[in-house]
């Protein structure tokens, strides 16, 4: 019995990671785990590109491409969580439903 | 391999040495004197635009020079420069006034609006899919810390969080998508894409529709496509109206830049499958985007869901996918661009103390008491109408004669009657300035000379592209042939 994993088992983690990733985006109230959520996300893109990268004809340009992601992400939760603290001051909650000045 | 030129980047990076330097001046500026940051920022900005104008005039400048296969400076790349630096400045010119009426004048909100800029410029520049990418996200990043720069509002943060959580997920299919693109062609160069899918084997044709897939949700979320807008009223009202102003006219035709290298440039051999899903996708955002619309009695929202009908029209264009409806959509992109800068600026310019003028009452009897502030909106809703004489008449004109001739009769006759909706909620404004009677005191105040300015150049704009539209239409051609 071959035990090598093959392109197709890490495109189907992938997508299932990114199921998981857009459930938790979705469901979850706490705006951190929302947020954990997105990186679920981006990673599980991140577990293609390398895969391809590794499987495919890409070269290595998939790996650039991943680790350009990996800072970006970083970025964007330093961003995301500055703005979660700066709600969390006004409101004394982390929810996103709570936040429901804006409505219409 | 030939000698690589940077020259066509030296716009942007002229903006982000901007930036820098206004972060700098901001710390090194003594407390309770005056900063210097609006007054560098409009140098940077003008800097960076007479340089753009001057490499799109000549071709010696670095037109159409080899930068290494990342970015490209074609006719599309300078068209989108012009006027995004263009955009940029008029919001630039608007802030000082908004932000002493509403606290916290801060050299970081312009840093931040030229980071965001750098990210506009180099998406609408990149030919590969990391730096589109790596563009998208500087332009976002900097945009959520923007709309969340009125810390003592809870609208304004709670803005910024609504467009974080909605933007992180734009990013995350966005990217999901070009990663199954890179599988499929085995490179992120849009160019070898466009190969990778035109030569696709029957096996690999589905990877290639779902990644399609996933890039117009991603694009849809970006340029408020429904059903991809929720954001978008809440988004709009929340951020500063100068921020709201710089998303509605320059994000969404940042947006569209990308989108339409993308889709017309490098995926027109899967043309089947993705023109009719976007044109399903054109046909709902008008019906939906009109209709709320219609709902709205603040001004915000109410241009919010103008926003979301404006992608619709915009989309319709691109159904065509020729030359044509590139052309089109360009052409529009700068009349909207210019009427929405115009609409949200002078908004921001009346606030005083913290207020705006958001509702009817509000703006009732300002063709009385303010009539060239009236009459400069009465520009800007007419043209938002599609009325004759304006920018948005011609622009919707050529973009229904694009669905028109790429066989979607009935998407233009959507968009047409659309527009007779939409007229009722614009017009609905025009009316209360004239014909209603003004209500308590005139409490707005009167905009300073930089906001007059801003204003003055849109009005500009509108009437121009209205009245003589030939030279932008031209412009805007070479733009489209580039790109295809």
């Amino acid at each position: 019995m071959n035990l090598e994993p093959t392109l197709a088992h890490y495109l189907l983690v992938s997508a299932a990671l990114f199921a998981l990733g857009l459930l938790g985006l979705i469901t979850r109230r706490n705006a951190v785990q929302a947020l954990m959520g997105v990186e679920l996300m981006l990673n599980s893109a991140n577990l293609n590109l390398v895969a391809f990268s590794r499987f495919g004809t890409g070269g290595i340009d998939g790996q650039v491409f991943g680790t350009f992601v990996i800072v970006v992400a970083a970025a964007e939760v330093a961003v995301a969580l500055a703005l979660v603290l700066a709600l969390y001051r006004m409101r004394r909650t982390p929810n996103l439903d709570a936040a429901t000045t804006l409505r219409g | 391999m030939p000698a690589v030129d940077l020259r066509p980047l030296l716009p942007a990076l002229i903006v982000a040495v901007t930036a820098l330097v206004v972060l700098l001046a901001q710390a090194f500026t003594p407390k309770g004197s005056r900063s210097p940051s609006m007054g560098l920022t409009v140098t940077g900005l003008a800097g960076a635009l007479l340089l753009s104008l001057t490499m799109a005039s000549d071709g010696r400048y670095g037109r159409g020079a080899n930068t290494g296969g990342s970015v490209v400076a074609d006719d599309f790349t300078l068209f989108f420069h012009v006027l995004l630096i263009g955009l940029a400045l008029m919001a630039a010119l608007l802030s000082p006034a908004y932000y002493r009426e509403n606290g916290g004048d801060r050299g970081e909100y312009y840093s931040l609006m030229m980071f965001s800029l750098v990210g506009m410029l180099g998406l609408v520049s990149a030919t590969e899919m990391i730096s589109m990418f790596v563009a998208l996200e500087i332009m976002s990043v900097a945009l959520y810390a923007l709309c969340g720069t009125r810390r003592d509002q809870v609208e304004s943060q709670e803005a910024a969080l609504k467009y974080f959580v909605t933007g992180a997920f734009a990013s995350a299919f966005l990217l999901f998508g070009m990663a199954l693109l890179y599988g499929l062609s085995g490179s992120t160069s849009l160019a070898r894409v466009a190969r990778g899918v035109a030569t696709a084997t029957p096996e690999q044709i589905p990877l290639a529709v779902l990644g399609c897939g996933l890039l117009i949700v991603g694009f849809g979320f970006k340029v408020a496509s429904v059903p991809f807008h929720m954001w978008t009223p809440d988004v709009y009202e929340g951020a500063p109206t100068t921020v709201t102003a710089l998303m509605a006219a320059g994000v969404k035709a940042a947006s569209f830049g990308a989108f339409l290298r993308v889709f017309l440039g490098s995926l027109p051999t899967l043309r089947e499958e993705w023109v009719p899903a976007l044109a399903a996708l054109a046909a709902i955002t008008m019906v939906i985007g009109n209709l709320g619309a219609l709902a709205q009695s603040n001004l915000k929202r109410m241009l919010a869901f103008s926003s979301v009908a404006h992608a619709g029209y915009l989309m319709t264009g691109m159904v065509g996918t020729t030359e044509a409806s590139a052309q089109a959509i360009l052409f529009y992109l700068v009349a909207y661009g210019a009427v929405n800068m115009g609409t949200f600026g002078l908004i921001a310019s009346l606030s005083k103390g913290g207020r705006e003028p958001l509702s009817l009452q509000d703006v009732a009897g300002l063709g009385a008491r303010r009539p060239a502030i009236a009459a400069s909106l009465t520009v800007f809703l007419i043209s938002l109408t599609g009325i004759p004489i304006s920018g948005g008449f011609v622009g919707k004109f050529y973009l229904f004669g694009a669905a028109v001739n790429a066989g979607y009769t009935g998407l233009a006759i959507i968009g047409v009657l659309m527009s007779v909706v939409s007229a009722y909620y614009y017009l609905r404004v025009v009316v209360a300035m004239y014909m209603r009677e003004p209500e308590g005191e005139d409490v707005w105040s009167t905009p300073e000379a930089p906001g007059r300015l801003a204003a003055l150049i849109a009005v500009a704009v509108t009437l121009g592209l209205g009245i003589w539209p030939a030279p932008v239409l031209d412009l805007a051609r070479a733009a489209a042939l580039s790109l295809l």
